[in-house]
């Protein structure tokens, strides 16, 4: 039978196509050309033609189907694959736009417009190929130019990228996407000042929108401690009417929660009259969520605020974790208590049967340690020194493994690399670790959709190696490392976890901190397999204090102290009038770097001595430092910085001095004591336990709050015994108390390893 | 322009009703404030007043800040200086309390503290804020009662209670607790009352309502906040009447008209300021009690008139509302010992702000005196033989569940020479009888019972007391059966069994027809039934004298 259907008319069927894209109606533009009956193959052009408006358009959706049909057809145009690429990096994969691109268009000889997108592809999948495209996109193009940037920053070669980044600046005169590049990369390599500046420049650039930079100025100024300036630019910021997540980034840097709670209740209550724009509110409840702030958002959400699609699905982990009835809050109050993670608290109770701690000769156990870094602080240091201690406990390299969040060189964050290496066991770099090949399980999984910042990442970046691994023991060092080490090792059931806290409470040392960790580290230490240490007995204490334990449950572990690094130095002259005074700290708020000045200027003033100080460190305050040393008139002042050994940092000095407002266990009161230096400090943390207590060369504790004045006269009254002391007495005393011995056998003993 | 004073409304804050209560006139500043030069703008919080400084750069208006004590204060001290610096000299910091100011004073923020110093006697009672708990703990004589933290204005709670902060809460509850007990007393609260009427299934509320309004000794001026159209009655009387829409009439989201009925309402009780609310149903509304919690509305008491007999059924939560108001007036019930339901039983929520009094049964006097037999037929029109007239008071709703019952009775009736009179609602249109059915309209009624020689009635609080105070002609109830109304068919067999009246209960499987033929057969009798309770309640007078006291503040 013939087919009765009438012939379409193609001039009309196109009028209609035309008429219907002018107006936006894609999907009866689409349906037309379905209803007219034609095959792709009959009307290609009709179909190429739609195609085209729909990618336009942006009906990215549509314009897919047409060109799969195209596909179909086998009348997929380049044009079309081009488009298609384009369509899969818009949603966020990159992978899919490379094979398309590569089956396309090869892999060499790419016309411009497909190399940048394949650049983009490859860079969004980490090839190592795409800064070969790149390289020859990015002369003349500063968006290649600047994927370049992001691209070699993403690997951390953060050195490369600030001088291309240079190179682009300059050649891109007026984009200012390569100083905002250069600012935060300054910041990633640790130099604020260059930031700062960078930052001002942009506050003054026409176009450039002010509030961001005084956010970035303030984020960076709040991380110097530099807090009175960040409070002065706040006000400048808040007057400029900052975007909502900006303020909620501000306002949770400076730790002040009342302002980011006013301002998002703001917002919700504009919401119906004045929409965010589009995008915000999906940021700020990722800030929220970051935070820990489970509850609010939940209440956002409840309130019909537009959340967005990655926010709705942690908010349905969290109704699968807690249950609808617990994720629910009707009142502000009720979602302000809803946080993360304490509403996952205490941990269930089968997790106290979980395996039970196994006694092990300590040549068959498999430990894994993990800190954050390797930087250049004394917690770093002592965290080689305990490797160190394990293996002259005879522990085999091969039974130890430590995985490290990250040891990006540029950030500085590999200072203690190399020595770790040469302990000869195997390292593991948590930010570069390919093959999470092993999928948490679903109720993991949801949990940790959960967990506020960092402490998300940290987790799911350690449980595939745990997980591989299976370590006897997991030992996590510094409050970070701890919880995270904590809380995969309780739920993957490690026999023994040791969280090493490496200085006072949390609580004491970031006032601002947004999170409080007690109650993680509270369930944590309530479990039978977690023992939780500190480096001193005060640091023990106070941590017990903290967590509301018995004296006692906290044990202590002692910094180790490879004392023959350490020579004593030779003894004064008897009669020598030069007292060489030395400080070694960070130049930062919570060492009290002002103190110190005021204090040895006073010493200066009535000390029948003539005192030449020294500081030895760096950091924010070193401007500071400087101009109120010549502001008291403070004379023979001596900065150093950059120094490792020993001899250069304690060399010259007679007086080691410390009056920092925390501390936890000093590395450098033991290092100074070990040459035999006399040291002085105030009592806070374990400073008192650190010096030598008795006889004539015992140390100086000075009250935690002291004039400068009554500091230099106790000072002065002290300094003629101290003086005349034999250093040796100092240097037993630290052998004695913090030898490596020491160190390897306590670490054995929690444990619960035999010596 | 006339200068506004605006005040920001923080959810949860309970500092804006207090401050408020300083302030002559407030009005809530809206999401997009459009604030005049002339303006002043008070943030009970500065961290609004901060998240919102640039918009009110703009705008040359007043500002004025309570500085409150939080975990960052010393940051928001540095902050709030160089905002103040850079708007100067339109913001003035305040402080909650004297203890807030000398913390403010070391910050470097100069904030004299709001409110002044307490003259009069603290009140006897006690509210314990436990943040904690999102709750306050009420205490009257040792009995602790919970209220949600910031359910009640705490301007209003505090002219009862002295608000109290445990000494491990953060100082700023502590600065709230104290602003509380510094502020002014209330002056003259005037004869102003607002009456909020529901939608009820027949005038039941709007009736108890007027009766209580008529028995005021003192002139007072009412206005009724009314969902039912019977309210045009108060207002063919002179009063004042806003009529409302139910959400459901509107079809309208329950939420959102609940969030705009209180806007509304809180405007009115900004702007009116009475000096007491009366509501009669079997639960506070929550728009009612959102609204009075509103910064700027605290000047009213809060009454209930709630009566008794309740279904078994019911939902007995209602109840629980009892918390949040001034008094509850329960009216007597003379049917009180068949009372099935919760009421009967003592109220298992606790009191909170509230002292309950029940009274005599409530009625409304009328107007006149009740007429004679011949005046009322007169007035009635129908003419003045010895033709036996049965008023029928049915509610519409009495026969739904018996169909032809109604049928039954007018074949009945014309069989005993019996005349039947419809009572049909004052508001409802004529409706149309081909038949020789007469129909009456009148409200109240009761100055017109001499007229009938008996009369056949549904059983709601009001028709029951009426008839069972006003008039010794036989009466028979029909209970009607309704979820949302009260046990009536109890209330009919108590009458029936203390030989009152009879009833006519279909459920208890009484024969219609027998029930019918005996009841109109008696009319014939005209017999005075004997033994039903002394007329003239006093229910309406106590209530309007405990109303009167209550805001005088005497009880």
């Amino acid at each position: 039978m013939p087919d009765s259907t009438p012939a379409p008319d193609f001039a009309r069927l196109r009028r209609t196509l035309v008429e219907l894209c002018g107006r936006d109606a894609y999907l009866d533009a689409l349906l037309a050309l379905e209803d007219s009956g034609l095959a792709v193959a009959e009307a290609p052009e009709l179909w190429h033609y739609l195609e085209r408006q729909l990618t336009e358009g942006r009906a990215d959706r549509l314009a897919r189907v047409v060109r799969a049909r195209l596909a179909e057809a086998g009348s997929y145009s380049t044009q079309a694959a081009l488009a298609d690429a384009q369509a899969a990096l818009d949603h966020g994969d990159p992978h899919r736009a490379e094979t398309i691109l590569r089956a396309v268009f090869g892999s060499d000889d790419l016309p411009p417009p497909v190399a940048r997108v394949m650049a983009r592809a490859l860079a969004g999948t980490g090839h190592p190929e795409a800064l070969l495209h790149l390289d020859r996109l990015s002369d003349g193009d500063s968006d290649m130019a600047l994927l370049k940037v992001d691209t070699l920053r993403a690997e951390d070669r953060l050195l490369e990228a600030q001088a291309h980044c240079e190179l682009f600046a300059r050649q891109f005169g007026g984009d200012a996407r390569f100083q905002v590049r250069l600012a935060r990369m300054a910041v990633g390599l640790g130099r604020w000042d260059e930031a700062l500046r960078v930052w001002e420049t942009l506050c003054a650039t026409p176009g450039f929108p002010r509030s961001v930079a005084l956010a970035n100025r303030i984020r960076l100024l709040a991380r110097l401690e530099r807090n009175p300036e960040a409070h002065a630019l706040t006000a400048e910021f808040l007057l400029e009417g900052p975007a909502l997540p900006d303020l909620v980034t501000i306002a949770a840097t400076l730790g002040m929660t009342g302002l980011m709670q006013a301002a998002i209740a703001d917002a919700v209550q504009r919401e119906s009259r004045l929409p965010l724009p589009e995008g915000d509110w999906p940021e700020v409840c990722g800030q929220l969520l970051d935070l820990g702030r489970l509850g609010q958002v939940a209440r956002l959400a409840s309130q019909g605020l537009p959340v967005g699609p990655a926010v709705t699905e942690t908010l349905a982990a969290a109704r699968r974790v807690l249950g609808r009835d617990n994720t629910s809050p009707a009142t502000p109050a009720e979602a302000a208590r809803l946080q993360m993670p304490d509403a996952l608290l205490p941990f269930p109770p089968f997790y106290a049967m979980r395996r039970p701690a196994l006694i092990r000769h300590p040549d068959r156990a498999r430990i894994l340690l993990v800190n954050a870094s390797l930087g250049s602080g004394g917690a770093e240091r002592q965290f080689v020194m305990m490797v160190q201690a394990l293996l002259r406990q005879g522990i085999r390299p091969d039974q130890i493994d430590a995985a490290l969040f990250s040891v990006s060189p540029d950030r500085g964050r590999a200072h203690f690399l190399p020595e770790l290496q040469d302990t000869g066991i195997r390292l593991h770099d948590l930010q570069s670790r390919d093959g999470f090949y092993r999928r948490l399980d679903p109720a993991l999984e949801d949990t940790c959709q959960l967990l506020p910042k960092p402490l998300r990442g940290d987790v799911v970046a350690l449980h595939d190696l745990v997980a591989e691994l299976r370590p006897d023991i997991l030992h996590g060092w510094q409050d970070r490392a701890g919880l995270a080490a904590g809380f995969v090792g309780a739920h993957l059931g490690t026999g023994r976890i040791v969280l090493s806290a490496r200085n006072m409470q949390p609580a004491k040392r970031d006032r601002g901190a947004q999170i409080d960790d007690r109650r993680l580290y509270a369930a944590l230490c309530a479990l039978p397999n977690v023992q939780l240490t500190a480096n001193s007995i005060a640091g023990a204490r106070d941590y017990e204090d903290w967590l509301g334990l018995d004296r006692g449950a906290a044990g202590v572990l002692m910094n180790g102290l490879d004392t023959a690094r350490f020579a004593i130095l030779p003894p004064r002259a008897p009669n020598a009038r030069v007292v060489r005074l030395v400080g070694v700290f960070r130049f930062a708020p919570n060492k009290r770097p002002l103190l110190w000045l005021d204090t040895v200027r006073a010493l200066q003033r009535l000390s029948p001595y003539d005192v030449r100080p020294r500081m030895v460190g760096s950091g924010p305050l070193r401007d500071e430092i400087l101009a109120h040393a010549s502001a008291i008139g403070l004379k023979h002042l001596q900065i150093d910085g950059g120094l490792s050994e020993p001899a250069a940092i304690y060399g010259p000095a007679d007086v080691i001095l410390l009056m920092s407002r925390v501390e936890g266990t000093p590395n450098v009161l033991l290092e100074a004591q070990a040459m035999g230096i006399a040291a002085a400090g105030c009592d806070v943390g374990g400073v008192r336990e650190a010096m030598l207590s008795e006889g004539p060369a015992a140390g100086l504790v000075l009250p935690e709050d002291i004039a400068s004045e009554d500091a230099a006269r106790l000072i002065q009254d002290w300094l003629p015994t101290a003086l005349a002391a034999p250093g040796d007495a100092r240097a037993a005393f630290i052998r004695d108390t913090y030898s490596l011995e020491a160190l390897g056998s306590g670490t054995l003993g929690y444990y619960g390893l035999e010596a | 322009m006339t200068a506004v004073t605006w005040i920001d409304t923080p959810e949860g804050d309970p500092a804006a009703g207090l401050i408020a209560a300083l302030l002559p006139e407030v009005r809530p500043m809206p999401p997009l404030a459009a604030t005049a030069p002339e303006d002043t703008v008070w943030f009970p919080s500065h961290h609004a007043f901060a998240a919102r400084a640039a918009e009110f750069a703009a705008t040359p208006c007043a500002l004025h800040v309570a500085v409150r004590r939080g975990r960052s204060l010393a940051a928001d001290a540095q902050v709030l200086r160089a905002l103040a610096d850079r708007l100067a000299p339109r913001v003035t910091f305040h402080a909650l309390s004297p203890a807030a100011a000398t913390a403010l004073q070391a910050l470097g923020i100069d904030a004299a503290p709001l409110g002044t110093a307490p003259t009069a006697p603290p009140p006897s009672d006690r509210a314990v804020i436990e943040p904690d708990r999102d709750r306050l703990l009420h205490i009257r004589h040792g009995v602790e009662t919970p209220l949600p933290l910031t359910a009640l204005n705490w301007a209003r709670l505090a002219r009862g209670a002295v608000l109290t902060a445990p000494g491990d809460l953060e100082p700023d509850w502590h600065d709230l607790a104290a602003l509380a007990s510094r502020l002014p007393s209330p002056g003259d609260p005037g004869r102003h009352l607002l009456f909020i009427t529901p939608n009820g299934v027949g005038l039941g509320h709007l009736t108890r309502q007027l009766a209580v309004l008529h028995a005021m000794t003192e002139p007072v001026r009412a206005t009724f906040w009314s969902f039912s159209r019977a309210a045009l009655i108060a207002q063919a009387a002179g009063h004042d009447v806003l009529l409302r829409h139910t959400a459901e009439h509107l079809g309208a989201d329950p939420s959102a008209w609940q969030m705009r009925e209180t806007e509304a309402l809180a405007t009115y009780l900004r702007r009116f300021r009475p000096a007491a609310i009366v509501t009669d149903g079997s639960q506070v509304e929550p728009f009612l009690r959102d609204a009075m919690a509103q910064p700027g509305c605290h000047h009213a008491r809060l009454i209930w008139i709630r009566r008794g007999m309740w279904r078994a059924d019911a939902d007995a939560r209602g109840l629980s509302d009892v918390r949040f108001c001034d008094r509850v007036l329960i009216p007597g019930d003379l049917a009180a010992r068949a009372d099935p339901g919760a009421t009967a039983r003592a109220n298992p929520f606790p009191p909170g702000l509230s002292k309950t009094r029940t009274s005599a049964p409530v009625v409304l006097s009328p107007a006149t005196s009740p007429l004679s037999r011949r005046d009322a037929r007169r007035a009635l029109g129908l003419g003045f033989g010895t033709g036996t007239t049965c008023l029928v008071s049915l509610g519409g709703e009495a026969f739904s569940r018996t169909a032809g019952v109604e049928d039954r009775l007018r074949q009945l009736a014309r069989k005993a020479r019996v005349t039947l009179v419809w009572a049909r609602s004052p508001l409802a249109a004529p409706s149309d009888h081909a038949d020789d059915t007469r129909q009456i309209a009148l409200y109240p009624i009761s100055p017109y019972l001499a007229a009938f020689d008996g009369v056949i009635s549904a059983c709601g609080y009001n028709s029951f007391h009426e008839l069972m105070t006003m008039t010794n002609r036989p009466v028979l109830f029909v209970p009607t059966i309704n979820e949302r109304l009260d046990d009536q068919g109890a209330r009919a067999r108590h009458a029936a069994s203390e030989g009152w009246a009879l009833c006519f209960d279909p459920e208890q499987g009484h024969d219609e027809s027998a029930v019918l033929r005996s009841f109109l057969g008696s009319l014939r009798r005209a017999e005075p039934v004997a033994g039903r309770p002394p007329g003239n309640p006093t229910g309406a007078a106590e209530m309007a004298a405990t109303i009167q006291d209550c805001i005088r503040g005497n009880i």
